[in-house]
């Protein structure tokens, strides 16, 4: 009797192993950030990124002692005290803070701050889009101090909580408003800067003297991508030839495969995909033919190419939402936060290019060093996009 | 509880056709005194394997808790009881702090009210033997009905608004019409070419799906002035007001002012919860009434159970049939319809997000019984208003919602396992039928 009942709840946990094998993944690529102690690279995928950000952005964040951050913030009564009172929430569109996408970068952001400024910090990841509101509210009512919510798509639902919870801030990840709200600041990205880089990047790879890009569905980031590319190749080769094609969409890989194999058909030799998985299908297609290719947003070469090998991915144009994430969090520790917009720039860490990975030994040294110095001038000011939308 | 006759519908069809025919005394007549006992215990029976489901993917879940619980929020067994004890805040309100229970139990009856309406959808359906995988399909074409009517009608008719009275009846009618067409095209399909319901319903889902995102992403639905892609806001005198809540801003809602029954001015009482679920609640009685007082009730259980005996008796297949698929479609129609009229006040590209598949699942945990409806969907509303909470406290994926959702449907579906683990003999005529095979 006994034994037939251990065996049946036995059986249940055998059928549950899936399930838990799949959760103890998860939680593998979660852990080491929790034991890693480097302050800029909490998890793999945002590891490599981290050197060449360092470089630029060392002088504004970062390195800057938390001890500080903590002694203004407690000198700041508008932030209602210490900096470990504060608490901070995250809100992820729908998908999970390990996906490699803004989530993650998101995360990392967030987790940084925990370890650095010594705020609590609590996340939902959001299953289903009716569900943004919904999460937002569960951290604006138990009083967090911020509430962090990523992607555009979101816009709507911030804008509502911040209406309903006028003494609570909120941030969002990819929107800005019209009209300034006090208490949202929208964290947006020089796209054209991130794209500026690489696309010297490919006009210097480049052998036939064509390159292609493929873009998402052309809305205003991703026309600042394919017009800062256009224009960071002509800054390194006036001539270079840039095929431009969008796509009306930023979930059709195969559709964004073909219009790869068009331009590569045409001669392009580098193909920089900036439209979400429509780029992604593009630039995987791209590297099968055997052309360089760039990634967008993140360090693809950890979503798209699954951490290698890549040995066709030249780089990625990254948007540093850890960065704005944390700085966003600084400020309110600091007492600044204000509501407007955050812009990542090359000049605060915002926007970046990936490390080359498995074409580390393909990129000539003069050709880094170029990179090196395009990035320092947007920084600084002495080189601009010349990106303006229409 | 329904009537206790109701029971006896769950008899095997093939093995007691007889035994259908002759119910027909049964739903008018409440008093068979040899039998009532017997039927009681069924009952129990029923309830008590659903009850030890919930209890054991519960159990299961929380192993699965203990095993991957993420080493920064404490130890295994703090996550583990973290998790549950904010699932628990999250869906009922902490108890500690009184001034958090109304916003979580209105959030908890937000979320079980579409469920109790595509749950019904599907459970009417399987009452008459009907697999309607299309609840989905047909709650989108019902919302985006609704949310025209709501939108555009004054404006078609060309009037500045319309009164309250006329326009949110209009509205709601037109959720449950769309959503009843939509339904009536597989019912249709099914008793006249006996094209299977659950092929078509698929199918139907999808053209519904991409049918929304042309209207709402691209085409002539969009709002010019919302950032993400959705319709206008539906004006103030078609929605489903919030039975308390704070008015808001017209600003935040495209321009229309939506009036709470009831208004405050304290965030404690702006509670989402809207008239939407006096409409599930009026469908479960409607429901059960249709199923267990009416002529038209009693030939969808007979044609569900076993259409040979039913067309013998004289009833016809074929207008059971539509009408079966047509009212379930207008019950998820108006799932949506009360989604968008009296929550989102728009609708959005991205927005049933699976309602119309979880509500497959209410349907089989409540055993297709209306009443039983209600308390499934408040189980399955409440494990989804407090995962948020679960997260926060616990750190552990959200994903386990999904997870002990999935094993409570196991267990009710495999409802052997529940029945030799606790020891529950089956009970006579405790099997019921969810539908008919396939090309019969």
């Amino acid at each position: 009797m006994f034994q037939k009942r251990f065996v049946a709840l036995l059986m249940l946990l055998v059928l549950a192993l899936p399930v838990l094998a799949a959760c103890g993944g998860a939680d593998a690529t979660s852990t080491p950030e929790s034991s890693n102690t480097g302050a800029t690279e909490p998890t793999k995928a945002a590891e490599p990124t981290a050197a060449p950000t360092e470089a630029a952005a060392a002088p504004t964040e970062a390195t800057e002692p938390t001890a500080e951050a903590t002694a203004e913030a407690t000198s700041e009564p508008s932030t209602g005290g210490n900096a470990s009172d504060l608490r901070i929430g995250l809100v992820t569109d729908v998908g999970k803070v390990t996906d490699g996408t803004f989530n993650q970068y998101a995360y990392e952001g967030l987790k940084r701050a925990e370890k650095e400024l010594g705020v609590k910090v609590d996340f939902i990841e959001t299953v289903n889009p009716a569900d943004y509101e919904k999460n937002i509210d569960q951290f604006a009512s138990q009083g967090y101090d911020l509430v962090i919510g990523v992607g555009f798509l979101m816009g709507d639902a911030i804008k509502a909580s911040a209406a309903k919870y006028p003494d609570i801030n909120f941030a969002i990840v990819d929107s800005t408003y019209e009209e300034t709200i006090p208490n949202v600041k929208g964290l947006v990205f020089s796209e054209d800067q991130a794209a500026f880089i690489v696309g010297a990047l490919a006009a210097s790879m480049s052998k036939t003297g064509q390159i292609g890009v493929v873009g998402g569905v052309e809305i205003p980031p991703v026309q600042k991508y394919v017009m800062g590319y256009e224009a960071g190749a002509k800054y390194v080769n006036p001539d270079i030839k840039v095929a431009k094609v969008y796509v009306p969409s930023f979930t059709d890989p195969a559709q964004g495969a073909e219009a790869a194999k068009n331009q590569i058909a045409e001669g392009a030799d580098v193909i920089f995909g900036a439209g979400g998985q429509t780029g992604s299908g593009g630039i995987q297609s791209a590297a099968d033919e055997g052309v360089y290719v760039l990634g967008v947003d993140q360090d693809e070469y950890y979503t798209t190419f699954k951490g290698g090998p890549a040995p066709k991915l030249l780089s990625s144009a990254l948007k540093r939402v850890d960065n704005a994430v944390f700085d966003t969090i600084k400020e309110l520790v600091d007492g600044k936060f204000q509501g407007g917009q955050y812009l990542g720039t090359a000049a605060n860490g915002g926007v970046d290019y990936a490390p080359f990975h498995d074409t580390e030994s393909e990129v000539p040294a003069d050709v880094k060093a170029k990179l090196d110095e395009i990035k320092k001038g947007l920084a600084d000011g002495t080189i601009e996009t010349g990106v303006k939308l229409p | 509880m329904a009537d206790p006759h109701d029971a006896k519908d769950h008899r095997d069809p093939d093995q007691h056709p007889q035994d259908v025919v002759e119910q027909p005394a049964a739903p008018s007549d409440p008093t068979v005194p040899a039998t009532k006992g017997v039927l009681r215990s069924i009952r129990w029976g029923e309830l008590l394997v659903p009850i030890l489901a919930i209890f054991t993917a519960i159990l299961v879940g929380a192993v699965i808790v203990f095993l991957s619980a993420p080493a920064e929020k404490g130890s295994r067994l703090h996550v583990t009881w973290e998790a549950f004890k904010g699932l628990f805040i999250g869906a009922f309100g902490n108890w500690a702090e009184p001034s958090t229970i109304p916003n979580a139990l209105s959030g908890t009856l937000v979320e079980s009210t579409p469920y109790i309406l595509a749950g019904l959808a599907v459970a009417l359906g399987f009452k008459a033997g009907l697999f309607n995988i299309g609840a989905e399909g047909q709650l989108l074409i019902g919302a985006l009905t609704a949310v025209s009517i709501g939108v555009w009608l004054p404006g078609w008719i060309g009037v500045e608004s319309l009164p309250a009275i006329i326009h949110l009846p209009l509205a709601v009618l037109g959720g449950f019409v769309g959503g009843g067409l939509w339904g009536a095209i597989p019912g249709y399909l099914r008793a006249k070419t006996g094209a299977h319901e659950v092929i078509t319903t698929i199918m139907l889902n999808y053209i519904a799906l991409r049918l929304i995102d042309y209207m709402i992403v691209s085409g002539p639905m969009k709002d010019p002035a919302g950032s993400a892609p959705r319709t206008p806001f539906v004006q103030g005198p078609a929605i489903l007001p919030q039975f308390v809540g704070v008015v808001r801003d017209p600003s935040l809602t495209g321009g229309n002012t939506y009036q709470p029954l009831i208004a405050t001015t304290s965030s404690t009482w702006d509670l989402r919860v809207h008239a939407g679920l006096l409409i599930a609640l009026l469908a479960v009685v409607f429901v059960w009434w249709l199923l267990n007082r009416t002529p038209k009730g009693f030939e969808i259980k007979t044609v569900g159970a076993n259409p040979q005996a039913a067309r013998y008796a004289g009833m016809s297949i074929v207008s059971t049939t539509v009408l079966t698929m047509t009212l379930s479609g207008g019950l998820a129609g108006l799932a949506g319809a009360g989604q968008v009229l009296g929550l989102e006040h728009n609708m959005k590209s991205v927005f049933s997000g699976g309602l119309g598949f979880d509500s497959i699942a209410i349907a089989l945990l409540a055993k297709s019984n209306p009443i039983a409806i209600i308390p499934a969907a408040l189980f399955w509303g409440a494990l989804r208003q407090g995962a948020g909470a679960m997260q926060i406290r616990s750190g552990i994926s959200i994903n386990l919602i999904n997870i002990i959702q999935a094993l409570v449907i196991i267990f009710v579906a495999a409802d052997q396992i529940v029945r030799w683990i606790y020891r529950i003999r089956r009970e006579q005529g405790g099997q019921m039928v969810f539908t008919r095979g396939w090309g019969k």
